[in-house]
């Protein structure tokens, strides 16, 4: 079904195949507007791009004024192209109705891949990413782990949204404690101690938190739990590419569990406790300047402390650091956000969506008029919000140009050393499993979730070691069931047989 | 209180002015007139301010106030008008709301005063019922906390589902469904409807409105249909402008008929967290107001009143059915000077004591103490003075502090504890708190976890490894002492250790409660007609909610454990009924069930339902079944319920039924 053109200047020439406009439209609700039509008819010009004036449209989650500046510049590129862009409220619903309605668009993004996969969405365009150049030169977790593959032989998507897990550290908390700000390419362990350590309580008054969470340190443990040769863990619940082992998650749910039982994690917004610990309901503890490991989002340094003012007027001094690993190794795997995107099914003109898929996303020109962008801090969205810090995500591109340019809108001053040790340990990116994982996300509704696990065990009222069989039974159910039905005859039929032995194996093992 | 219906007679030269989608049901179009109008209020009219003209020219003209008709209800919330009517209202443990035993506070609001509700209960509204489809509501709202779906006012003919079997209820809330919590957000629900519709809406722009007074109003005119014609499409008034004029929002019908069943509640619900802020203006109209009138609504309050909640007053009450009270009720009781009876702690075995501690709230230490010793010791005497012999172990504080006679003091190391902010523990939630302590002693280790739950809720979690001297075959027994507090001792009991039965026919989860709604189920039994079937269930539950417990599920088809039952895998699979173990349950279209239990305090019921034997007597005759249930808990309580369910089933039509359950243990022990 792969199949490879030695260059993209070829692809005017080309008469597209079903794989790669379309397929069979049976069962894809996003060949609702495209029945049968291979792809472009239309002429091209030498640089493989038709000449006709046509219209692209892309749906995404990014910032609208931020889109709306990156669709003029590609539109100044491709003159004979318009783009027309709207911001996906809700995945499911928004798509199964254009697909009803025939509006289907021809480029987006979403939250969660087994949506696109399931409906088949997603068109393949190995042939158009295998023969780009450019995409020699993208981090390397995008190959080595076939991000956006799904394990199979095709692509289907592309990360257009990279948001690395960040840790973050409040030096003015750490000064006040009387601690030593830890290495930058600390270990796990390193990162606990700390976490208790900066627990500090004085039985007068707000105690001192070791630890504030937007993403619980078991997601981040997942990735973090072992060396490459005990296990080569490529996902969440411990994914090695073929199967689950949830072993190396428990260690990190209990751990992190026991944490919050113990008291070093400061309590959540709109809660009790934290109306009991900071006397108002909704006090965010990012901004209290009691706590001093942060496990959050890295938009949320941009949206928050990254604002001009923001640390000054709650007495904050943050700084990044890469989420650790448990052994001791410089350069290691990051569990991320990563928004996939790709190109329709049903779009006619796939090559020139492909070109906008990366331009929006991954491409070194779309960075370098996002870097335009993110530069002129005039340039404001709805909110008056400078678009650098409205959803900035970061390259995946590892071009030297764009990071220079990228890094330079972080601090410069002596809080430098931390962002370009932050940027510099990031390189390696592993999504969380609804991205790129196939069926996790099935897993995590009809049993996860729905146990609810997390609660349970936070709770002190379970241990996590005691789901960790049938909790991994699930997931490689779930994972094996969605391969086969996205993937099978009844999906996009990329599976050999006996890859497709293999998961009906999973699956019978499970039934039985 | 005495509920004020006035007539609002407003300037007669106003005329109404237009908006292009919000409250454009009056005759006339807009004019350029209409902003060069000022409204002079008569002495009797509600509105004080004189609506400013707007000096900005746009495509939509801005709404005038108009005169208001008259309200079906409205409450001033006015301390001069009283609180007659108005029933502090908390939710009970389950889906059960019940009067909160407190009175009505009244604070300065937008216009005289407003009511306070402290997060501790909510409000219901006693003689308000439904006006039909068409209806307006206003009101005033501080809120100074919010969560997801914690109402502010949510009313209907049957909110619970209790008269119906189907909730029924419009709810203006706070939900996160853009992805950050926002309100207000319209969430109704018409649980026996087709397809039991449960519409819901959020505003385009994310915000909370947190510690801000804020205008609602919600304009219902049931000729206004969603395009599919299945959801009414009223307007929305935030603070006198429309904000459903580019997303309409949709809401179901009927959440405003008349019932015996009708619930108006503020600030409190069946199911969600408590509010706690102010609500002040309260109107309920039976006409669909236009936008001028709900402009007038906005602008007859002051939203720059300062919001003064009233301070805390703990009264320490006494409680009739205590079994031991140590210190004394004004607070002032020295250390070491009164004590409890002491109680064994036998190697091995985990011990409950129940407390209620009222502390003066000036010193960490004015709370309870536990001491352990090497012997009893009586009531209100020195245990030091038992005998010759006597030995302590080991003393703990509430506060997470404590010493033996060999370390003095126990290091910080072997407490844990959540809260994070001692003056507030100290002062507000330990002044008055519900204490359960768990104590299992291990050899000479005391595994101490001690939940302070306080008025707002709030558990406050120590736990204590201790060390002692004791050795396995030294005896150990647990006294309380006090200093600056009153403590009640309300029960002692023996803990819940789970043993799995090895003769039970099937199990449902794990003894750590994992397990998950609709995951694990028995293998199906058939009930024939006229056929009683005894069925005896061990049940352990999590304790956490009431559904946490045994269901059993009546279907037309034979079902197995090893399958999820459903249509998917089951043809022609479906559910009589579904009847859960805390006289709740849902199920055909002609499903009915009324439901008589012998207990009257679900606290008591759930923490009995933590290790139960269950009998169930099932019986079947037409379209009839009756579960009668009697349940032995640990200590020997019993309790029984009847549960009466009638559905599509017929007298010969197939029934088999099954158990699942959730975040419980489940044994099946026998089927007779």
């Amino acid at each position: 079904m792969k199949r490879k053109i030695l260059s993209l200047l070829l692809a005017g020439a080309m008469v597209f195949g079903l794989a790669a406009c379309g397929g069979d439209s049976t069962g894809s609700a996003g060949n609702s507007g495209n029945e049968g039509d291979g792809g472009n008819k239309g002429q091209a010009g030498a640089n493989g791009v038709t000449t006709d004036d046509i219209t692209l449209t892309f749906w995404h989650y990014e910032d609208p004024t931020t889109i709306d500046y990156l669709a003029e510049k590609f539109m100044e590129t491709y003159p004979n192209i318009k783009v027309e862009h709207r911001v996906i409220e809700d995945m499911s619903t928004d798509l199964s109705n254009a697909a009803a309605a025939g509006n289907f668009p021809d480029v987006f993004e979403g939250t969660d891949s087994d949506t696109a996969l399931a409906n088949m969405y997603w068109a393949d365009i190995s042939e158009y990413y295998d023969a780009d150049p450019e995409n020699k030169n993208l981090m390397p977790t995008i190959e080595e782990y076939g991000i956006g593959c799904f394990d199979t032989s095709a692509r289907y998507a592309m990360p257009m949204v990279y948001w690395p897990s960040a840790i973050f550290i409040d030096r003015n908390v750490i000064k006040t404690l009387n601690l030593e700000m830890p290495r930058t390419d600390w270990t796990w362990a390193e990162m606990i101690q700390l976490i208790k350590d900066a627990t500090k309580d004085e039985r007068t008054g707000m105690k001192y938190y070791g630890l504030g969470y937007y993403n619980r340190l078991d997601s981040l443990y997942g990735i973090a739990a072992c060396s490459p040769e005990e296990r080569a863990l490529k996902g969440e619940f411990g994914y090695d590419g073929t199967d689950f082992d949830l072993s190396y998650w428990a260690v990190g749910e209990q751990e992190f569990s026991d944490l919050k039982l113990a008291g070093y994690v400061a309590p959540q917004q709109e809660t009790a406790e934290m109306e009991a610990w900071s006397g108002n309901w909704d006090t965010w503890f990012g901004a209290t300047g009691r706590v001093a490991v942060f496990s959050e989002g890295f938009w949320t340094y941009q949206n928050l402390w990254g604002q001009e003012g923001y640390q000054e007027q709650y007495g904050l001094d943050i700084v990044p650091y890469v989420t650790p690993n448990v052994i001791d190794e410089k350069e290691h795997n990051v569990i991320s956000t990563m928004y996939m995107g790709g190109v329709s099914t049903s779009c006619k003109y796939p090559y020139e969506a492909y070109l906008l898929l990366k331009f929006m996303g991954w491409g070194i020109d779309g960075w370098k008029a996002r870097l335009e962008i993110y530069q002129d801090t005039s340039i404001t969205n709805e909110s008056g919000m400078p678009l650098k810090n409205a959803q900035m995500p970061m390259p995946i591109t590892l071009d030297q140009e764009i990071w220079e340019g990228y890094k330079s809108l972080f601090p410069q001053d002596d809080r430098k050393p931390y962002w370009d040790d932050f940027f510099a340990s990031v390189t390696r990116p592993v999504p969380y499993g609804w991205y790129n994982i196939a069926g996790y996300w099935n897993f995590c509704d009809q049993y996860f979730n729905k146990i609810g696990i997390h609660d349970l065990v936070d709770a002190g009222s379970a241990k996590a070691a005691d789901y960790v069989d049938e909790a991994t039974r699930q997931a490689n159910y779930h994972h094996a069931e969605a391969m086969i039905s996205y993937f099978g005859p009844g999906g996009y039929d990329v599976l050999s047989e006996e890859e497709l032995a293999q998961y009906q194996a999973v699956v019978d093992s499970f039934l039985q | 209180m005495k509920k004020k219906i006035l007539a609002l007679f407003l300037s007669t030269a106003m005329t109404a002015a237009m908006l292009s989608a919000c409250g454009n049901n009056n005759e006339g179009a807009s004019g350029s007139d209409s902003t060069k109008q000022t409204l002079e209020p008569s002495s009797e009219s509600t509105p004080e301010t004189t609506p400013k003209p707007s000096q900005e020219s746009s495509e939509q003209e801005p709404a005038q106030a108009e005169e208001l008709p008259a309200p079906k209800y409205y409450f001033s919330f006015d301390e001069a008008d009283g609180a007659a009517g108005i029933t502090p209202t908390a939710k009970g443990a389950g889906e059960v709301i019940e009067p909160a035993g407190k009175e009505v506070v009244f604070i300065p609001g937008v216009k005289g005063e407003a009511v306070y509700i402290d997060g501790t209960y909510g409000l219901r509204l006693d003689e308000v019922n439904g006006v039909g489809d068409t209806y307006s509501l206003s009101f005033w709202m501080y809120a100074n906390r919010n969560a997801n779906y914690m109402p502010t006012t949510q009313f209907g003919p049957d909110v619970h589902g209790d008269a119906t079997g189907g909730q029924h209820y419009l709810n203006i809330t706070w939900a996160d469904w853009s992805g950050s919590s926002e309100f207000p957000c319209i969430w109704s629900y018409d649980q026996n409807a087709e397809g039991s519709p449960w519409p819901q809406w959020y505003p385009e722009t994310a915000d909370t409105h947190l510690n801000q007074w804020i205008n609602i109003t919600l304009v219902v005119d049931p000729s206004k249909m969603s395009e599919d014609g299945q959801f009414i499409n009223p307007d929305l008034y935030v603070n006198g402008e429309c904000v459903s004029d580019k997303k309409p929002v949709n809401i179901i019908s009927g959440t405003m008929a008349p019932s015996d069943n009708f619930d108006f509640l503020l600030g409190v619900n069946y199911w969600d967290a408590m509010l706690k802020g102010a609500f002040d203006e309260l109107y309920i109209f039976d006409t669909a107001l236009t936008a001028g009138q709900a402009k007038t609504l906005y602008e007859a309050g002051d939203p720059t009143v300062a919001y003064n909640p009233p301070e805390r007053v703990v009264e320490v009450t006494v409680a009739e059915n205590a079994l031991e009270t140590i210190g004394n009720t004004d607070l002032n009781a020295g250390f070491w000077t009164d004590w409890t009876s002491a109680y064994e702690i036998p190697n091995g075995v985990t011990k409950v004591f129940k407390l209620n501690n009222f502390s003066s709230g000036l010193e960490l230490f004015h709370n309870y103490v536990m001491v352990f010793t090497n012997e009893a010791s009586e009531a209100h005497t020195d245990p030091n003075t038992a005998s010759d012999s006597h030995r302590e172990w080991a003393a703990v504080r509430a506060d997470a502090y404590g010493w033996t006679p060999e370390t003095n003091p126990i290091p910080d190391s072997a407490f844990t504890w959540t809260w994070g902010n001692w003056e507030s523990w100290k002062t507000v939630s330990m002044v008055d708190a519900d204490v359960t302590i768990e104590v299992k002693r291990e050899d000479n280790i005391l595994n101490i976890t001690a939940h302070n739950v306080d008025y707002n809720g709030l558990d406050n979690l120590m736990t204590a490894k201790v060390e002692t001297a004791m050795t396995a075959d030294d005896p150990c027994y647990m006294l309380f002492t006090c200093e600056g507090s009153y403590v009640e001792l309300m029960a002692v009991e023996d803990g819940v250790d789970i043993k799995a039965d090895p003769d039970a026919k099937e199990t449902l989860g794990t003894t750590t409660f994992g397990l998950g709604w609709w995951a694990e189920f028995t293998n199906g039994i058939e009930l024939k007609e006229g056929e009683s079937k005894t069925v005896k269930l061990n049940n352990y539950s999590s304790g956490v909610e009431n559904w946490h417990n045994y269901v059993i599920a009546f279907t037309n088809t034979q079902t197995t454990a090893d399958k999820v039952p459903g249509a998917d895998n089951y043809e022609g699979y479906a559910e009589y009924a579904v009847v859960r173990a805390d006289a709740y349950g849902w199920g055909d279209a002609s499903y009915a069930a009324t439901f008589e239990n012998s207990w009257e305090d679900w606290n008591v019921w759930k923490d009995a339902m933590r290790d139960v034997e269950v009998t169930m007597v099932i019986t079947r005759n037409g379209s009839e079944i009756v579960i009668d249930t009697t349940l032995v808990d640990r200590k020997g309580n019993e309790m029984t319920s009847k549960a009466t369910v009638t559905s599509t089933l017929t007298a010969d039509a197939p029934c088999y039924f099954f158990f699942t359950g959730e975040q419980a243990f489940i044994e099946l022990m026998s089927v007779e």
